[in-house]
């Protein structure tokens, strides 16, 4: 079963929830694994103390170019839908390729300039190309850890992926920390990034449920709406945990009545687990009191297990 | 005309309030909302005279059934995987590179021109804004982030204007790196928590990638006065200018849902800090 913790809004208590998940389905006996796929900052690893790490390379592949079978015709860059590709007709050293005999054999005089932050990695390039000069290659996008956390002396899977800083798509590094191979395991937790655009969809996508923590002000509200929409699009059954729940619950209260919308669970606007929050320390662990404010979501977790 | 982007790494640290506060603080500027994903900046601000412009980037595919013959060499050759089986296309999914509409033997997938979003110029009592929504579950975010800040570069010429106040978007990724490339400065905000020192660390290296000038502020920090002081020590370790810290207030929600910036809002203390990183920022400028 595979379960996503998403928000719309950025800093309500996405991690906050994944690792308290985390913590209570593996107190509770239930073979959990956690995925941080929060690739471009992903925080979930300051808080676990992992037992066991291997790191592996995230690739994508991007094309390369044998110029003695460039023709310099531009089909590649003409096809590219995403300007990733930029041919240069090299006149003069095309000359020297004619008439000077040292030049080596391998010039073809043309260029092709890959934008490789650019590229889709779609294959449509070496389609398009009538002389097969294009083959492909890999390239690194960000890392992958494999991780072990030992909660109750029962050990459960870690995962999150580390995008390299500079790197402008983060959906491709997100489906393959994703796509992990996971044995064993009857609950992923899927902590998701920020917003509804398409590192937020990769995350929840073919996930059985999920769960939307927002809070009580004005652009939480905002933004729950937001990825209320986005899962609706998706199709994904989703209720609403309010994070920092105070006076201001109306807010979202009347939101989720009028959307029909469930509000599974509130953890109160606590400063002891901000403060908890800030020493790196998962707060369900420090205030045990907090666990209840859980129990309806893990009831639900429990329940759909056994059907 | 200098361009200060307000962004973060973490979210939820308060750029938007931060940038809010600016609106109210700095004279003589435009205002920019690039978090086009989930644009909050509206909300303080109350936005009128709202020109709307549609906008389109990339296509999508759409196949004519009555021409496929269930070959199934397009969903074979999608990278994206948005062909379902019934042939129809999972728009979310579709990354518009036309390479089932290369390869079908049928010539039955076409592409069309996709509406990612719309951007808005408007009247605010702090000036114009220019910001925009992208569409759910949408690409290109980017791209619609390049838009406005080129037409807010453009409107800021025309009127003469100063300085360009731009509330950036969360995480390191393409819609950050469109906010900040080519900016007179960033200032990050963080936080005092393991989360916000980490994203700090990675939000600072992609400035510097960027060549941008990074200046940084802690809010909300005395949650940890411990970490709010590892923060300055690795501030002053790499030169970085630490240029305010701002305590927690709860000042902030209620300004939100009162429509005001904090500045409006009258918090004293908060209002000579924000004034004081403006201090700081302008005369750098």
């Amino acid at each position: 079963m595979k379960i996503a913790i998403a928000s719309g809004k950025g800093g309500t208590g996405k991690s906050t929830v994944s690792l308290s998940l985390f913590t209570l389905l593996a107190q509770k006996g239930i073979k959990t694994a956690l995925i941080d796929c929060d690739v471009e900052e992903p925080n979930c690893h300051l808080f676990l103390n992992p037992a066991a790490s291997m790191i592996t390379q995230a690739t994508v592949k991007i094309p390369e170019f044998n110029f003695s079978k460039c023709t310099g015709c531009r089909a590649c860059s003409d096809f590219c839908a995403y300007n990733a590709l930029a041919v240069i007709r090299n006149e003069a050293c095309a000359k020297c390729v004619k008439y000077c005999t040292e030049v080596p054999i391998e010039c073809s005089g043309n260029e092709v300039l890959l934008f490789k932050e650019l590229c889709h990695s779609c294959g449509g390039c070496a389609l398009v190309c009538k002389t097969k000069a294009i083959s492909y290659t890999t390239r690194s996008i960000g890392e992958i850890f494999n991780e072990r956390v030992d909660i109750n002396n029962l050990i459960q899977p870690f995962y999150y992926g580390k995008l390299n800083v500079g790197e402008a798509k983060s959906p491709p590094l997100i489906k393959q920390v994703k796509n992990l191979n996971l044995k064993n395991v009857d609950v992923t937790i899927i902590d998701a990034p920020p917003g509804t655009s398409c590192p937020a969809i990769n995350a929840v996508e073919n996930c059985d449920y999920v769960f939307l923590v927002t809070e009580p002000t004005p652009f939480g509200l905002n933004d729950l709406n937001l990825a209320v929409q986005m899962l609706r699009k998706l199709k994904i059954e989703h209720s609403i945990i309010i994070n920092k729940s105070s006076d201001s619950d109306y807010l979202i209260n009347d939101y989720c009545q009028k959307m029909k919308i469930n509000i599974i669970a509130k953890i109160p606007d606590d400063r002891r687990i901000a403060e908890a929050y800030s020493r790196g320390i998962i707060f369900i662990n420090e205030l045990p009191e907090y666990k209840d404010n859980f129990s309806l979501i893990i009831n639900n977790i429990e329940k759909r297990l056994k059907s | 005309m200098k361009e200060l982007v307000v962004i973060s790494g973490k979210g939820g640290t308060g750029k938007t309030s931060i940038t809010g506060a600016f609106a109210s603080i700095v004279k003589n500027k435009i205002l920019i909302d690039c978090d086009v994903d989930a644009a909050d900046l509206f909300l303080i601000l109350r936005p009128e005279n709202v020109k709307k412009y549609e906008f389109y980037a990339g296509q999508k595919a759409i196949i004519d059934k009555t021409k496929c013959d269930s070959c199934d060499k397009c969903i074979e050759a999608c990278t994206f995987h948005a062909i379902l089986k019934d042939y129809s296309i999972l728009d979310y999914k579709c990354e518009g590179c036309k390479v089932c509409s290369l390869i079908c033997p049928q010539k039955a997938i076409s592409m069309h021109d996709s509406h990612v979003g719309e951007w808005y110029i408007s009247k605010t009592r702090a000036g114009t804004m220019v910001h925009a929504k992208l569409g759910i579950a949408e690409d290109n975010s980017g791209k619609l982030v390049a838009t406005i800040r080129s037409k807010a570069k453009e409107l800021a010429k025309e009127q003469n204007l100063d300085f360009i106040i731009t509330d950036g978007p969360p995480g390191i990724g393409c819609p950050v790196i469109s906010s900040i490339s080519g900016a007179s400065a960033v200032l990050i905000v963080t936080e005092p928590t393991p989360s916000g020192i980490h994203d700090l660390k990675r939000i600072y290296e992609l400035a510097r990638q960027f060549n941008v000038k990074a200046y940084v502020c802690i809010n909300k920090f005395d949650i940890n006065i411990k970490v709010s002081s590892d923060i300055e020590t690795l501030c002053k370790e790499n030169s970085i200018n630490l240029v305010g810290n701002i305590p927690y207030s709860n000042d902030f929600n209620k300004a939100q849902i009162a429509e005001k910036t904090i500045i409006e809002y009258g918090n004293k203390d908060i209002d000579l800090i924000i004034n004081n990183i403006w201090k700081i920022i302008k005369s750098d400028f």
